[in-house]
């Protein structure tokens, strides 16, 4: 499985010139309705609020303004709630990786008892609806003391079961000759796997790094039981608090918010494009 | 014991790690194993335990009760209508994030190259939104006032339509939120495992001289079969555990109990009634039936992974 390489192209089919026109109308609508949403958000947020109640379908906004942007910097603390929401992602993301990559290695280079039954076990917890373990946890962290802290959010998402076996599958291929190679020589454990393995399937750590950090960004069912506070609050939750708020129908406002919960993961999809699809096409693939 | 022998040969032959081999494999593994233990099939006993008490929360009584839990949820006319609103809300994904992108995986190979993967990523593009954000976005678009759809609604000269607060559009409103989001992902999935059947099977099925619908009907979509049978459980996971987050920002199971599904009991019982008890034994029965589905999937495709946003 070579996951950072592009996703494959496969092979084309021929067909008459009227049945591909109509292939490509049935994409081309499928495509419009992927996007429309977006572009709606965006432009609302650059609409002026008199353009917006109106009843204006007009899909490029005239004279754009900055103006709800601006407003949601004074509003709804926006600087504390994209920080928190950046703090989070990122911690999460890099305890994931980390995680993730001496687990991989453990699984994958050593030899144990009962290697396999906690490999299968760490798998396992991907097929468990995280609202099926909500409750429990909630009460734990709780107990705990932790409400409406960083931790809370982070501690129980720190391992992806995930990451372990997407990390496993490239480490099995590493060459242990190499390893020997490097132990010979005196290196330490740690000192193989971040000199020497980790060098070498960085395109891959990159890529599951991303679409971690994605993910984080974009998570809600736990953060919005731990995180209530609003001075706590990530992006996704605090959507939902403006909604309800008094702001809930002051649209330019929801949508610039929108947009900059958007912002971020867009740039990344963007930058990492090709290397995102090949991720998320190789996560279904056997193992 | 397997594994052990062949340690014990490799150790002979290769490098010898001696006995720290093993210790040096447990350490690296701790910290996954110990998180996930604790963050997952900890709570996942501790939420069997508590599916046979009856507890608020706060109270420092815990109440046995036995099955109670199970057979009140087995009687209750609101779990019944979760149970028919989440196999509801399975036919709408069915069809617009796998019948859908099946035709659109068809379609996309008759497309020239550029347009291949034009296509491909804009149609991934909106998977990478939030789906708390997507709700807010088409929450907008279906508002009543100034809505996108209430709009176009109106210049058709029809009746305008509050879609998520009418009990008979909710949930299919709610499904085309997340049918939005998803149907990048399970696209990209097929195209990816219809990419994987070879070209000489394509090949030598047209020099036999199957073309058009005979191909696709007879080789194609049975070689896409696996892939097909893992997006139809990624499909029956979405319709259980994505729709949770646009009902839980939009309409709290409402109007009249018309878009809650058996995941959304789970909070509700838990943190709008805090019957815990109840709410756990709901979980466990959630817990069940995904252990069917993914079993299922296992043995009848060979894929075993995939992964999701929560």
């Amino acid at each position: 499985m070579r996951n950072a390489e592009p996703v494959q192209e496969g092979w084309s089919l021929e067909t008459g010139p009227l049945s591909r026109a109509a292939w490509f109308v049935f994409l081309l609508v499928l495509a419009l309705l992927a996007l429309f949403p977006l572009w709606w958000m965006f432009t609302t947020a650059l609409k002026p609020a008199s353009q917006i109640f109106a009843g204006d379908l007009s899909l490029f906004p005239r004279g754009a303004t900055l103006d709800h942007f601006r407003r949601l910097m004074g509003t709804f603390n926006l600087a504390r709630i994209m920080g928190n929401t950046l703090v989070v992602a990122a911690v999460t993301t890099g305890f994931q990786l980390i995680t993730s990559l001496l687990a991989a290695y453990g699984f994958a280079r050593y030899r144990f008892p009962l290697r396999e039954p906690l490999f299968y076990l760490c798998l396992g917890t991907m097929f468990i609806p995280i609202q099926v373990i909500m409750v429990s946890n909630y009460l734990l962290v709780s107990d705990w003391g932790l409400l409406n802290t960083y931790a809370a959010a982070i501690l129980p998402q720190a391992a992806s079961a995930f990451g372990v076996f997407f990390l496993r599958q490239q480490l099995r291929l590493f060459p242990q000759s190499l390893l020997d190679a490097a132990r010979i020589d005196g290196a330490g454990e740690l000192t193989v796997l971040f000199r020497i393995v980790l060098p070498t399937i960085r395109p891959f750590i990159t890529a599951l790094g991303i679409l971690f950090f994605i993910n984080a960004w974009n998570q809600y069912v736990w953060p919005v039981l731990v995180l209530t506070d609003p001075d706590m609050m990530t992006l996704p939750i605090a959507l939902r608090e403006f909604m309800h708020s008094e702001a809930g129908h002051d649209w330019g406002l929801m949508m610039a918010a929108s947009t900059m919960g958007v912002l971020p993961a867009l740039i990344a999809f963007l930058l990492a494009q090709r290397m995102i699809m090949s991720t998320f096409a190789s996560t279904g693939l056997k193992g | 014991m397997k594994a052990m022998t062949e340690g014990r040969a490799r150790r002979g032959r290769a490098l010898s790690l001696g006995a720290g081999e093993a210790i040096r494999g447990y350490l690296f593994i701790l910290p996954a194993v110990v998180l996930l233990g604790i963050f997952v099939y900890r709570p996942l006993l501790e939420t069997l335990r508590l599916s046979f008490y009856e507890w608020n929360m706060v109270s420092p009584t815990q109440t046995y009760v036995g099955w109670s839990n199970y057979r009140e949820m087995l009687e209750s006319p609101g779990v019944r209508r979760a149970i028919s609103n989440t196999a509801a809300y399975a036919l709408w994904l069915g069809a617009l994030v796998l019948v859908l992108p099946t035709i659109a995986t068809v379609a996309l190979t008759y497309m020239r190259t550029f347009w291949r993967r034009a296509f491909r990523v804009v149609l991934f593009l909106p998977n990478i939104i939030s789906l708390a954000t997507a709700g807010v976005i088409w929450l907008w678009i279906y508002n009543p006032i100034g809505g996108f759809l209430a709009t176009v609604w109106d210049a058709l000269g029809k009746f305008p339509v509050n879609w998520l607060s009418n009990p008979n559009t909710a949930l299919g409103a709610i499904a085309v939120i997340v049918a939005w989001k998803a149907f990048g992902y399970n696209f990209l999935l097929l195209t990816a495992g219809l990419a994987g059947v070879p070209q000489e099977v394509v090949e030598a099925a047209r020099v036999d001289g199957a073309e058009g619908w005979v191909l696709w009907r007879h080789i194609l979509l049975p070689m896409l079969g696996p892939t097909i049978v893992f997006v139809l459980s990624a499909t029956l996971v979405m319709a259980a555990e994505y729709v949770f987050t646009p009902i839980h920002m939009l309409t709290e199971g409402g109007p009249i109990n018309s878009t809650t599904n058996v995941v959304f009991e789970i909070w509700r019982q838990a943190f709008r009634w805090f019957r815990v008890g109840y709410s756990s034994a709901i979980a466990i029965c959630v817990f069940l039936l995904f252990l069917v589905i993914t079993t299922v999937q296992m043995l009848v495709s060979e894929r075993v992974v995939s992964y999701e946003e929560r």
